[in-house]
């Protein structure tokens, strides 16, 4: 009796997984598409300008949202599971490239986009665009879009990976310092070094108060001004690829920052330290100077946080409170990270049609010129803005081009902030599918004025410095970067999170162990990966 | 003749239809159960094949290749990495520690509280002590590092005084012992319901004849009250030795800092700390699930199989 | 008046008895320690309520409050003003009613039939049923079962995978088997079936215990998110914790959002934590009064 149920139970699991795997496909609908994107929580698909878009091109959309702390396990798990979206946005990096964009190639997730994309100039600049677009290239075939942080491709190649600091502090103890405060925050090294003594003399004195603090991802910020790669690898001067961690700068640099640490500087408890602590620390009044991500939308909210802490701060007043300073390190050279010129990228399922991925690729085509990028910004024409030519004499709100500005007509402010309401609007939401917009942000109602044009200083000032050869870039080798070796791809952020733990032990332990901190980081999984990149690279 | 009616009415394969029969009812109350298994934990069970494989979504599992060495491949993944042993060891003693201590936190928060004779305080206290469990770890952890942290409470407190701060979160003995004490704050009030529940269908009539008998509270506790309630206790004491390769991964996670890798970093947390940019192959993520599942199977039939000793029904 | 009856119609107690109402030290030295537990619980709840309605510059300054500074009920507005949270709340409720009553009656009588000895297969099922407690076949086979049931995607995906929680079906399982076995027999003497003994004798007397394990099915859907991430994409159907989690951990994130996203502070997330957890912990007195003594034992005299 027994065995006869038991024989059943093995019989339904087989055919179970018969069915299983044999799974049924349903047909893809060829008059929706079906998006999901990681910005799209508030958009539902359903206003004005989206119907507009759908009767413009005879198709209706279907969206939904990625939430950016499940946004991997959401992607691998409709990967796996082979019910992808038409069009689906995943976290692309160097560190997850082979499993991600080469594994979906290989095993044949994604569509290929078509080789000649003359139908779709837009598109085809903006790809042309990416600096490492021909890593991408598979067979000489391209597997997915990477979002581009500009139209017209390329960006700053670095990334505002900077110092903010509190200049009120530095103009109230002004008689402390052997220097004048400098006007556009210009500091050589030992002025640092000073600004940062005196911040800890007066200000840190009962140990809630730091001179100098990093945020999380980026502790210790001050080896940058010596080490020669941004993360993992580097070219040893035997021409091949070594620990960027073990090299001779880079333990100069070690030192350097073990220093501050001990004489409390570097004060704050990085290690304990969660996502957005530091941050809130600085905007608390608790941080001298602060190393974080300057994009436009941290720095902004970082003022708004101010402010909204102390609404009677007047502009001026929450300048000096945000300052960004432009340090330079020992040789007088600046030193800032590299950066991609995309974030993540959009893909396309397999499952679709020829003719779906063109309609597709028409609209983005659409977005990304101008006029749709106009209709994606501020709406209808003639109806949420006019064009006004500049030479009429007439006023407008941005200055669009040479020719003419833009006047808001039907955009609504809100009522205690005066910042512009959102209207919903599909086609801005769509754009991101291909581009982070970075180029027209001046333009955007919804951006917010103060913050913009001091980062517009900034990032000048240092592509002027670039230019002058006054600038390091610290950059990973591209070929070394997109090497998807078998082990790379398994260990390699792994190693990052390791090196950067044993950075942090070293730096906090009361009897540093310098030999064992240079064991852990160049032998181990250090060493196979190692051999294994200069076997790949014929080095 | 009657001795052969006995005879055959005793064996097993002889009267099926009518042990059938008998036991339609029950057997009708069961299909459901039955159904609910195969549908949702059978059927899915072919999955165990992907830790020995290279999956390929688009190949599907019996498409997908053999991992390398023969199926084992994946396993080597976390076996052959720097750390695997003593994230082994932090998770066994973490997990087996946990076990333990909540367990006694629990029943001894239920006799406690058993104790009240106060109906206002009894019940206040009860629905206070379950608050907890509705918190999130990431909301606890935030609430310890607000304490003991190098800018928290007692921190400020010795800096207000003239002393200097103690890295508390960075001390590995203090760090455990904060795994252990948060756990038992956040859980041991809710642990302690099905307890309690138990503990109100103990008849009071047993109390008043030990009473009668003069019986002092310890007494009573010790031959009432425990005995009534130790079947749930075994049952979940085996229960809960299933999950010791888990030892709480939200907890730590939200928890534990670099300066304390050495002893809380636990299978899970080693593992997403490793894996979580490089959305690593599907095999490797079920190699350690299979890994997790053989070890737990393993520890709770011996755990099983003592309790049998001691005389408990066990559950296998 | 209670008490003097008593003291007539039974004999002299010895003291200490359970109803001699003199309070005795170990009475004082547990009400020390419960208070003390009782403390350092409210505490923080108290904390956190005062942090929900205080602005951030206080909390910046003083982590933890004593008295409440400052009062803004900013936080909460934003709370309530979300159209999406209330979408939420409108899917965990029916997730609650339907979710717990569908799954407290498939559990129980599982339970049950498990803890009746001596019916063919019983073993066999018992062992099949345990297996799946440590095996498993992991997500990707569920997907694609999830997927051929057209459950992707929809409001079932939440409530009918979880018919029978192991755990509990294994505590019911117990409770009902250490019930005295004469309830069964003297039940069957009369000529009742085992459908009959269940719902009339031995579902009376669990209440109890049924409370317990009803209150472990409300609270787990009322906190329930795992599934509706895994498998729910259209925003309308996404459950209440869900909601709360990415409305929290969009805005904290410092990498590019891109969405103009109301400023992120400890305010705002316990405003919502506070959102989420009252609701359930007053559900929970209420079901004391199951746990009342005697019950059982009514039952057995009468």
């Amino acid at each position: 009796m027994k065995k006869v149920l038991l024989i059943i139970l093995a019989l339904s699991i087989v055919i179970s997984c018969a069915a299983g795997f044999a799974a049924c496909s349903s047909k893809d609908d060829e008059n929706v598409i079906t998006i999901r994107n990681l910005y799209f929580n508030d958009w539902d698909g359903s206003d004005d300008y989206t119907k507009m878009l759908q009767e413009k091109f005879g198709i209706s959309f279907k969206v939904s949202s990625y939430s950016w702390s499940d946004w991997s396990e959401q992607v691998s798990g409709s990967v796996n599971a082979r019910k992808l979206p038409n069009v689906f946005q995943d976290d692309v990096d160097s560190y997850n490239f082979a499993n991600t964009y080469r594994f979906y190639a290989e095993d044949g997730d994604v569509k290929a986009l078509p080789d000649d994309l003359s139908k779709w100039p837009n598109v085809k600049a903006l790809i042309d665009g990416i600096s490492d677009i021909e890593h991408f290239k598979i067979d000489g075939k391209l597997y997915g879009i990477p979002v581009a942080k500009n139209i017209k491709g390329g960006s700053e190649d670095f990334a505002p990976f900077t110092y903010v600091y509190r200049r009120d502090w530095a103009l109230e103890l002004q008689s402390k310092l052997s220097f004048p405060v400098p006007a556009d925050d210009v500091y050589t090294w030992r002025q640092f070094n000073e600004l940062l003594d005196v911040f800890y003399r007066e200000k840190c004195g009962s140990g809630n108060v730091y001179a100098l603090a990093d945020v999380e991802w980026g502790f210790p910020s001050v080896i940058n001004f010596y080490k020669d790669a941004p993360h993992c690898f580097v070219y040893g001067s035997d021409g091949k690829v070594t620990s960027n961690y073990a090299t001779t700068e880079y333990l100069k640099g070690l030192s350097v920052a073990k220093d501050l640490v001990d004489r409390q500087i570097y004060g704050y408890p990085q290690y304990e330290s969660n996502e957005g602590d530091a941050n809130k620390a600085y905007y608390g009044g608790r941080i001298g100077v602060f190393y974080e991500n300057l994009s436009l939308t941290n720095y902004t909210t970082l003022r708004k946080q101010i402010k909204n802490i102390n609404p009677k701060l007047t502009t001026e007043q929450i300048n000096n409170m945000t300052a960004i300073m432009k340090v330079q390190g020992e040789d007088g050279k600046y030193t800032l990270e590299g950066q991609e010129d995309w974030f993540s990228m959009t893909f396309f399922s397999s499952k679709i049609s020829d003719a779906k991925m063109e309609k597709i690729l028409d609209i983005m085509d659409y977005l990304l010129s101008e006029e749709g990028t106009l209709f994606g910004l501020y709406g209808e024409e003639g109806y949420d803005y006019e064009k006004v030519r500049l030479d009429s004499g007439k006023s407008y709100d941005y200055k669009w081009d040479e020719t003419y500005g833009i006047k808001l007509l039907s955009w609504t402010k809100e009522a205690g902030t005066g910042n512009y309401v959102n209207p919903f609007n599909g086609a801005r939401y769509l754009r991101y599918t291909c581009t982070l917009g970075y180029d027209i942000i001046d333009k955007d109602p919804l951006t917010d004025a103060t913050a913009y044009p001091i980062l517009k200083a900034w990032t000048d000032f240092m592509q002027a410095q670039e230019a002058a050869g006054r600038l390091r870039v610290l950059r990973e080798p591209a070929e070394v970067k997109w090497l998807a070796t078998e082990k790379k791809s398994l260990y390699a952020g792994g190693m990052l999170e390791d090196a950067n733990a044993s950075v942090e032990t070293y730096l906090y332990s009361e009897k540093p162990d310098l030999e064992k901190y240079k064991k852990e980081v160049t032998t181990g999984t250090w060493k196979t990966i190692i051999d294994e990149i200069n076997a790949a690279l014929g080095k | 003749m009657n001795r052969k009616l006995i005879i055959d009415r005793n064996s097993p394969l002889n009267d099926f239809g009518g042990r059938v029969k008998k036991s339609r009812y029950l057997l009708f109350m069961i299909i459901p159960a039955i159904i609910y298994y195969i549908v949702f934990c059978y059927v899915p069970m072919y999955g165990i094949l992907i830790a020995f494989k290279k999956y390929y979504p688009n190949a599907g599992i019996f498409g997908s290749p053999w991992a390398d060495a023969s199926g084992f491949g994946n396993f080597a993944f976390i076996f052959e990495s720097d750390k695997f042993w003593q994230v082994l060891r932090n998770t066994i003693l973490i997990g087996l520690g946990k076990i333990i201590i909540s367990f006694v936190a629990a029943l001894l928060v239920a006799l406690l509280i058993n104790e009240i004779r106060l109906r206002f305080f009894k019940k206040t206290v009860q629905t206070i002590v379950t608050f907890p469990h509705f918190l999130s770890w990431v909301i606890v952890g935030g609430l310890v590092a607000n304490i003991f942290g190098t800018a928290g409470i007692i921190n400020n407190t010795i800096a207000a005084l003239g002393g200097e701060r103690i890295r508390f979160m960075a001390n590995d003995g203090v760090f455990v012992s904060l795994i252990f004490g948060t756990d038992v704050w956040k859980e041991a009030g809710w642990s302690s319901i099905i307890y309690l529940a138990t503990m109100a269908g103990i008849s009071p009539e047993l109390y008043e004849a030990a009473d009668i008998d003069g019986a002092t509270r310890m007494q009573k506790i010790w031959n009432i009250t425990l005995p009534a309630i130790k079947p749930t206790a075994i049952l979940l004491l085996i229960l809960s030795v299933g999950g010791i390769l888990s030892a709480g991964f939200d907890q730590i996670f939200n928890m534990y800092n670099s300066q304390v890798y050495d002893v809380a970093d636990i299978l899970d947390t080693y593992i997403y700390r490793t894996t979580f940019r490089e959305r690593v192959n599907a095999g490797i993520g079920a190699s350690v699930g299979l890994f997790k599942s053989v070890v737990s199977f393993i520890l709770v039939v011996i755990v099983d199989r003592i309790a049998k000793l001691s005389g408990e029904r066990g559950i296998i | 008046m209670r008490k003097f009856e008593n003291i007539a119609y039974l004999p002299l107690r010895p003291k200490g008895s359970t109803f001699d109402r003199r309070i005795g030290p170990l009475d004082w030295v547990i009400f020390a320690i419960l208070l003390f537990y009782a403390i350092i619980i409210i505490y923080p709840f108290y904390n956190a309520l005062l942090i929900s309605i205080s602005p951030e510059k206080v909390y910046l300054n003083t982590p933890f409050l004593l008295y409440p500074k400052e009062i803004t009920m900013d936080n909460y507005a934003t709370v309530f003003s979300s159209t999406q949270l209330w979408s939420g709340v409108r899917i965990t409720l029916i997730l609650l009613f339907l979710g717990t009553a569908y799954q407290l009656f498939f559990t129980v009588i599982t339970g049950y039939a498990l803890s009746r000895n001596k019916w063919i297969g019983k073993n066999l099922v018992m062992n099949m049923i345990l297996v799946t407690m440590f095996f498993g076949g992991g997500l990707i086979p569920y997907y694609f079962l999830i997927k051929n049931l057209g459950l992707y995607d929809t409001l079932w995906v939440m409530i009918i995978p979880g018919a029978i929680d192991t755990y509990n079906m294994l505590l019911m399982r117990n409770y009902f088997a250490s019930l005295p076995p004469d309830l069964e027999e003297s039940a069957k003497i009369d000529g009742a079936n085992d459908v009959q003994i269940f719902f009339k004798v031995y579902l009376p007397m669990s209440l109890p215990m049924l409370a317990t394990i009803g209150l472990f099915f409300a609270v787990g859907n009322w906190n329930s998110w795992y599934n509706g991430m895994l498998f729910v994409e259209t925003q309308s159907l996404k459950p209440l914790q869900l909601v709360l989690r990415e409305m929290i951990t969009t805005s904290a994130s410092s990498v590019e959002t891109l969405g103009q996203k109301a400023t992120y502070s400890e305010g705002l997330t316990m405003a919502s934590v506070f959102f989420s957890i009252v609701p359930m912990m007053c559900f929970y007195p209420f079901l004391q009064k199951f746990f009342v003594k005697g019950l059982v034992v009514g039952a057995i005299k009468g």
